[in-house]
């Protein structure tokens, strides 16, 4: 091979790789439904400059419809991320806190534990996708994949566990291209080919503006008994805290919940508290006053607030955060502009979304 | 390992790798080892049986050299002494012992090849007859591994052995060498079955890096990727669709069904015969081309000349003349003259011969009775093309029929795809009387409506899946124009600009990428001839 066919080749390959990069990634987690505002979420995250956030909440789909960062900077300065996933699979909270800090040195995680609910932690590839698919491929992204699998196979195992193993699509899992590679045949959008952020520091745009009058929870404060897994996953959480020197702080995101399901978060939070952790359980009455949650106006349905609900969320949690975590005041600075820009963005696009509600 | 993988890719690289940093003297070891890392990823312990008739070949082999050896020795030390006629005696009484070796080596291979994969079906058959005759006793089913390739590298081994007693050449005295001639890894799964002397002498010598012919390789590789995972595949969802579910389906969507199988084995196999070919050039290894266009073909006989060219050169050198040049055929030959006449006496060895190898080749690709019948189906066709042919040419005269225009050719060309699309029929189909059961609905319920009123949507492919076929099957049909026409595809390629070309081949890239059948929902399906 001769030095010019040398270099003709490696300038081959570079442009066939940047290529391909490209293709892989226009052919990713489809942008519709449900995924849109993921997709918008962890594209703005990766977008974000470094080490500029202060604390970081994850969790189901309930952690972005409750939480307002634009209104937690302005009223406090706090940079304060909602990184959930619907239906977000608790048992990878502690590889999305790794992901969070290799870009953002938080030294705080909300962590929302209504995935705690064994009816949750039943595997879904869909489920796992939303978190693996949205990940940017590491080292981090590759070992969540390897541990949704190993979670899968002992779940299924477990001797309280009835249910068919669903198999998943290792390769797939792995790779994510050979499930999405199909989609020029489902259709793409424009946002699948330019990509998409939030200007809105995450806010949960697509419903937020619906309202559905819902039956307030009727609430008890019954417990049952955790099970091993759902305390192994708890506890994983809780040693990370420690070894990795992040606090951690577990909420119960307030909505509508059956009896059931309280007894299980009840009891999650009577395990915690326990073992020494910070809970805060959203679902009681006296919380529900604090906050002023009306079951008629603040949800969209019933497991999910509407911004009416996450503002009224967002003021009493964030006046908690700042009250128990000693969060800079950066309001001001230079490197926080955008977090200035999308509060005024999102007072226009909440007062606008409501006025069009309204009519 | 199968050829559509990311690890045969990794491996081709690592092992080309390997080879072209290797000392020349050892670089076929490289390759000896390369083939048999292949092997042994799909299974170490059928690799006993490829080692077993390698072994018996190279015996063989080594045999019949000796004889030959010991006889020129013989003949020239005693040239003097000897009259003609000793000689004749002697060369005769050499011939004997060679044939014996021949037979035992034939009857070795052709025999673990026969037991393996044909013994539960004869048995399957002797059984309905002894039921049928009362006899209470049966002959048990056998659970038998096919080694991988075990078709191919058999046929392989005759034609070495054969060749040798012919004096083509002389035996293989390296072992190892001979080993890897027999395992050589792109050709071993599903060919081309190569002649000792075409192949063995460019596995031996040292190949130096080319850079050219790498990148032809590789070309040569993503064009067999396109055919197998953008088209053979995508078919292969609709194919298997009705052939699984035959009852359901009439008329000419029967007909698609065995057409599209004509045309996934083609994409399949050509596609397999072009990621071998490409990765033997890689290695500055040719390997003989199996395919030449066959649907441009204009008679069944001239189809065949042009599908599975090695199989049928192998049979037409090692069954075909042999049979019709025999003894035997020609006394048959004489006698018939008397009752039919000179032109079916003259032709009738050739005729059996015909028929016998189509059998043969039906035979081969598996142990059913479809596969007798597809044999049937072939031999039936070439033979009464033959007989048929001076009533035909007189006919065509009569009606002034012009033969040498394209739409004459073009009629041919479409004459031949619906025979040989009759014919995948007894090949595909999960048995004989379902194939003869789904051509007979396929001509007594013709269906034109299915065309108009949705029928194909619903046969597992989406209409986009439709557009990507006709798409693929276009740019395979312009290829195939331009290699009609003697265009070498990828030298013309290599004359364009650099970015006209770099656009072809990253475009091809991303086109198996983006349009293949793989990945989750889809079973990138095995080779079919592999499983031959």
């Amino acid at each position: 091979m001769t030095k010019t066919q040398g270099l003709r080749l490696a300038v081959f390959m570079a442009l066939l790789g940047i290529i391909l990069n490209t293709v892989i990634g226009v052919f990713g987690l489809p942008a519709d439904g449900g995924t849109i505002s993921i997709k918008r979420r962890f594209g703005e995250f990766y977008n974000e400059p470094e080490d500029t956030w202060d604390c970081v909440l994850v969790g189901t789909s309930c952690v972005d419809r409750e939480w307002v960062a634009p209104m937690a900077w302005n009223d406090y300065g706090m940079a304060v991320y909602a990184m959930n996933t619907a239906v977000q699979p608790i048992v990878f909270t502690t590889n999305l806190l790794d992901e969070v800090r290799k870009k953002q040195d938080v030294k705080v995680a909300v962590v929302d534990i209504r995935g705690i609910r064994m009816e949750t932690l039943k595997p879904d590839e869909a489920k796992f996708r939303r978190v693996t698919d949205s990940m940017e491929p590491s080292i981090n992204r590759w070992k969540t994949v390897k541990k949704a699998l190993q979670y899968s196979k002992e779940y299924y195992m477990r001797d309280d566990v009835e249910d068919e193993p669903k198999e998943l699509d290792e390769a797939a899992m792995y790779f994510s291209f050979l499930k999405y590679h199909t989609r020029w045949k489902s259709g793409l959008y424009d946002i699948d080919f330019l990509g998409t952020s939030s200007e809105l520091k995450g806010v949960y745009e697509e419903r937020a503006f619906d309202t559905k009058k819902v039956k307030p929870t009727e609430v008890t404060r019954d417990v049952q008994e955790l099970n091993d897994l759902q305390k192994s996953i708890l506890d994983e959480i809780i040693e990370y805290g420690e070894d990795e020197g992040v606090e951690i702080l577990f909420i119960s995101s307030p909505s509508q919940l059956s009896q059931n399901e309280q007894i299980e978060i009840n009891t999650a939070i009577q395990y915690l508290e326990e073992k020494g952790a910070n809970a805060i359980n959203f679902n009681t009455q006296e919380k529900y006053n604090e906050i002023g949650i009306d079951f008629s106006e603040d949800l969209y349905d019933k497991h999910h607030l509407n911004s009416r609900g996450a503002v009224k969320f967002t003021k009493y949690f964030s006046k908690y955060l700042y009250d128990n975590y000693q969060f800079e005041d950066k309001r001001g600075r230079e490197e926080y502009q955008e977090w200035d820009e999308a509060y005024r963005k999102y007072v226009e696009f909440y007062e606008d979304g409501w006025n069009r509600a309204d009519k | 390992m199968d050829f559509i993988s990311a690890t045969f890719i990794v491996f081709v690289v690592i092992l080309a790798g390997v080879y072209f940093m290797a000392p020349d003297k050892v670089k076929w070891l490289v390759l000896l080892a390369g083939s048999y890392i292949f092997y042994m990823a799909s299974s170490v312990k059928l690799l006993l049986f490829l080692l077993f008739t390698t072994a018996v070949t190279f015996v063989c082999g080594l045999a019949l050299g000796d004889i030959n050896d010991k006889l020129s020795a013989y003949l020239k030390e005693h040239k003097q002494e000897l009259s003609r006629e000793d000689k004749k005696v002697l060369k005769n009484q050499a011939s004997r012992k060679k044939k014996y070796v021949v037979a035992a080596a034939v009857l070795i291979n052709l025999g673990l090849l026969v037991f393996l994969k044909y013994f539960n079906f004869i048995g399957g058959n002797l059984n309905s007859l002894l039921l049928r005759l009362g006899v209470g006793r049966t002959i048990p089913t056998l659970n038998l591994l096919l080694p991988l390739g075990i078709s191919f590298y058999t046929l392989q081994s005759i034609a070495y052995i054969v060749d040798l007693y012919r004096g083509k050449y002389q035996p293989d005295r390296n072992f190892f060498k001979f080993s890897l001639f027999m395992s050589f890894f792109p050709q071993i799964i599903q060919g081309p079955i190569a002649r000792y002397d075409q192949l063995a002498h460019q596995l031996y010598e040292p190949h130096k890096f080319e850079y050219t012919r790498v990148t032809q390789g590789v070309q040569l590789i993503l064009w067999g990727f396109m055919k197998k995972l953008i088209l053979a595949d995508r078919l292969a969802v609709a194919v298997n669709l009705i052939f699984d579910n035959s009852a359901s389906y009439e008329g000419f969507l029967l007909f698609f069904a065995a057409a599209g199988y004509g045309l996934q084995v083609y994409a399949d196999f050509s596609g397999g015969m072009d990621i071998a070919r490409g990765a033997a050039q890689i290695l500055g290894i040719k390997l003989e081309l199996n395919f030449e266009r066959p649907y441009f073909a204009t008679s069944i006989s001239d189809f065949w000349r042009r599908w599975h060219i090695t199989l049928g050169s192998w049979m037409k050198d090692y069954v075909f003349y042999p049979l019709s040049l025999s003894k035997a055929f020609a006394k048959l030959g004489k006698r018939t003259r008397k009752v039919f006449g000179n032109y079916v006496g003259k032709k009738l060895p050739t005729f059996l011969s015909f028929f016998i190898v189509f059998l043969l080749v039906g035979v081969w690709h598996g142990s059913s009775w479809k596969y007798v019948a597809y044999g049937i189906w072939n031999g039936t066709i070439i033979v009464s093309s033959i007989l048929l042919d001076p009533f035909y040419e007189k006919f065509l005269e009569k009606c002034h029929v012009n033969t040498k225009c394209f739409s004459w050719k073009f009629f041919q060309m479409v004459r031949t795809f619906i025979l040989c699309s009759f014919g995948r029929f007894f090949s595909r189909a999960v048995s004989c009387m379902t194939a003869v059961d789904m051509i007979k609905r396929t001509v007594a319920n013709p269906n034109p409506w299915v065309f108009f009123d949705g029928s194909f949507l619903e046969l597992g492919l989406e209409y986009k899946d439709f557009y990507v076929l006709y798409i693929a099957i276009l740019v395979l049909l312009a290829v195939g124009v331009m290699q009609e026409k003697g265009i070498h595809i990828r030298e013309k390629i290599a004359e364009q600009n650099l970015y006209f070309r770099w656009m072809i081949y990253i475009g091809a890239v991303v086109a198996v990428l983006i349009y293949g059948n793989y990945g989750t929902g889809y079973a990138v399906g095995e080779f079919i001839y592999q499983q031959f």
